[in-house]
């Protein structure tokens, strides 16, 4: 009697626990899953066909900096009831402010052209002209946004999450040797050359990028989070850098197993899939161009709704996605101008991908060690914080993660500016 | 005269004419209709005395809150100087009352929102006015005029308008239509929920100032 008690017990216990979970559920995991987009897709492609398996345990790190570094945003978000930017104009003042949002709308403009690229090169792979899958992709994301309330966006891009499994079938397709990967996941190995140090950097500069901490945190807001339930979006967060990683795990392996072995060498997402469809058979290579036209819907979706958020709560605008276009015109507006440009530059222009990506990474590099330092600052401020404030283990662990991140991505920087310097 | 370019780092000068610091901020008594100056937040050079005391050792780094009552003359505001009655030795101060607002920390930056808590915009410089030796805070700068000078980008800013023959705004709201300060929020609710109407009225107790110049001036347009 009392083991069917204490069942009881634990069962309620959980479900006490999930009920909540599952209505918090959604700023960490969507955050997390959108850093996989076309960009990502690409860097995690060209490390498995490049490197193999070799570079797999950098993914356990990056998934620990990572769940550091948005749950201090989560946390601020829901202490605070505001977004980044919100933040740092208030405690920052005007400058800082003004310069983070110049560099950040660079930034994501430039992203969200990449997105609609990954989108039109998904399309290719199927024979569907960029012409059509752009501007039908481009008015769905832009029509979820203006009619659809916060909650029924959340629940669409929660759904397009799901879809990332894809990449976890095109990844067991390609029968991938377990023992193997293990082994390289656990012992790290190091290869002493220039390329390697820069893919290795370019895989955590990624994984970690300034928009995420704005988005997570806004969402965060607008999800009106309260201190009580915090529990559960730290679970949220943590959650959601697994699983970002695992996805970018089966990428790797997807194009080890396949690519690496038969010796071919990619440049881009759309690349890889193409060059899966032999090694592979057509359905991981389909199932991997469906991967990535989610991607880039999930992301022309969030980068833009990202520098609508962070522009209008640095100028106090109205923002928010649940409100009406009449009560937060200037929001929407900054939303729509993103998805015009972001989609016509790649319906209308031959501009090359490659510079895009690569000018959109500089962008991102200066601007995450700024934003990593404010983050710090005001997760050490009680006056802001309460008690929330950092403990001193984790403020070791931060400081640790945000200098090795910044430095890594000075070297980024410098390694995309000055191409044979290393 | 506005907080950001006039007043915030103005050299503070004791009764010998002697460099005391610089203003960090001020603090303003919001008991009244339009709230009076009553400290002047000063970062010290060095703080050689506590209460008339003599330290050992000059602290540096200090910040102190000067009563306005011992601020002489800021006629030289434009030279961004700013003298005091006393000598250092003979300052004065007190702590901060119930009523009283840091204008940098409470007021400036601070998001403003309509009387349904519809965001609106955010504080890009205070406007203060002088009577009676006081400084007399009488409305929110909070168009783009605020914002171009706090960034430098005057000049920038007057050929972009001589080119395309349109003047950047300037938009004030007269502190009398502020219902209520929300400290825990860092926001500012207005009395109205229609902004527009209330952007860059005169308000009338303060006519001959610099500033109400310019909103006569732009009603007049």
């Amino acid at each position: 009697m009392n083991i069917v008690r204490n069942l009881w017990v634990r069962i309620t216990t959980r479900f006490t626990f999930i009920i909540p979970f599952l209505a918090i559920v959604g700023p960490g995991i969507i955050t997390a899953n959108v850093d996989n987009d076309v960009g990502g897709i690409a860097t995690y492609s060209i490390v498995g066909a490049n490197y193999g398996y070799q570079m797999i345990w950098l993914l356990v790190i990056m998934t620990v900096a990572l769940a550091v570094v948005q749950e201090m945003v989560a946390r601020m978000g829901v202490v605070t009831g505001k977004g980044l930017a919100a933040l740092i104009r208030e405690n920052f003042g005007l400058k800082i402010t003004f310069y983070a949002m110049i560099v950040l709308i660079v930034a994501n403009l430039a992203n969200t052209v990449a997105e609609f690229a990954g989108i039109a090169a998904g399309g290719e792979i199927f024979g569907i002209s960029k012409y059509i899958s752009v501007p039908i992709a481009a008015f769905i994301v832009w029509l979820l946004v203006i009619l659809g309330s916060y909650k029924y966006v959340e629940k669409v891009l929660l759904f397009f999450c799901l879809i990332y499994v894809t990449y976890i079938i095109s990844g067991f397709m390609t029968h991938p040797p377990w023992g193997e990967i293990l082994k390289e996941t656990i012992t790290p190995k190091i290869t002493w050359n220039s390329n390697f140090f820069i893919v290795a950097v370019a895989m955590i500069g990624t994984t970690i990028a300034p928009w995420m901490q704005f988005f997570q945190q806004s969402i965060i807001a607008e999800k009106r989070i309260k201190i009580r339930d915090y529990k559960y979006e730290r679970w949220d967060t943590h959650i959601g850098a697994f699983l970002t990683d695992l996805v970018a795990f089966f990428i790797i392996i997807a194009c080890a197993g396949t690519l690496y072995k038969a010796g071919i060498k990619v440049e881009s997402a759309s690349d890889a899939a193409r060059a899966l469809t032999p090694l592979a058979g057509k359905y991981a290579a389909g199932l991997f161009a469906i991967g990535l036209i989610n991607a880039g819907i999930m992301a022309s979706m969030v980068l833009p709704v990202t520098t609508a958020y962070a522009v209008s709560e640095g100028f106090g605008w109205e923002s928010a996605i649940g409100r009406k276009f009449k009560q937060a015109p200037k929001f929407f507006i900054l939303y729509t101008l993103f998805i015009i440009i972001g989609a016509s530059t790649i319906l209308f222009t031959k501009i090359s991908l490659i510079k895009v990506m690569l000018f959109s990474q500089t962008a991102n590099g200066i601007l995450l060690p700024v934003i990593l330092i404010l983050m710090l600052i005001l997760c050490n401020n009680p006056k802001i914080m309460g008690k929330h404030t950092n403990t001193p283990t984790f403020n070791a662990i931060a400081w640790i993660t945000v200098i090795i991140t910044i430095a890594l991505t000075i070297l980024l920087i410098t390694a995309t500016i000055f191409p044979n310097l290393f | 005269m506005r907080f950001t370019q006039y007043l915030r780092g103005s050299v503070v000068i004791n009764n010998k004419k002697e460099r005391i610091g610089i203003v960090k901020d001020l603090v303003v008594n919001t008991k009244s209709k339009f709230p009076r100056t009553t400290f002047l937040v000063v970062h010290l050079d060095k703080m050689e005395f506590i209460g008339g005391i003599e330290l050992i050792e000059p602290a540096k780094n200090v910040k102190m809150l000067i009563p306005w009552e011992q601020v002489g003359s800021f006629k030289d505001y434009k030279d961004k100087k700013i003298k005091l009655k006393v000598s250092f030795k003979q300052i004065e101060t007190r702590g901060l009352g119930p009523n009283e607002l840091v204008v940098g920390e409470n007021i400036l930056d601070q998001q403003i929102i309509t009387s349904k808590g519809i965001g609106l915009c955010r504080v890009s410089d205070v406007i203060f006015v002088e009577k009676n030796n006081h400084l007399v805070l009488i409305g929110l700068c909070v168009g783009a005029s605020g914002l171009i000078e706090q960034l430098g980008f005057e000049w920038p800013a007057k050929i972009m308008s001589k080119v395309l023959l349109k003047d950047y705004k300037e938009e004030i709201i007269p502190w009398n239509y502020i219902k209520e300060f929300l400290p825990h929020k860092q926001q500012i609710m207005l009395s109205s929920k229609d902004y527009s109407k209330i952007v860059s009225q005169i308000i009338s107790d303060y006519e001959d100032d610099e500033a109400i110049k310019l909103i006569h001036h732009k009603k007049q347009k």
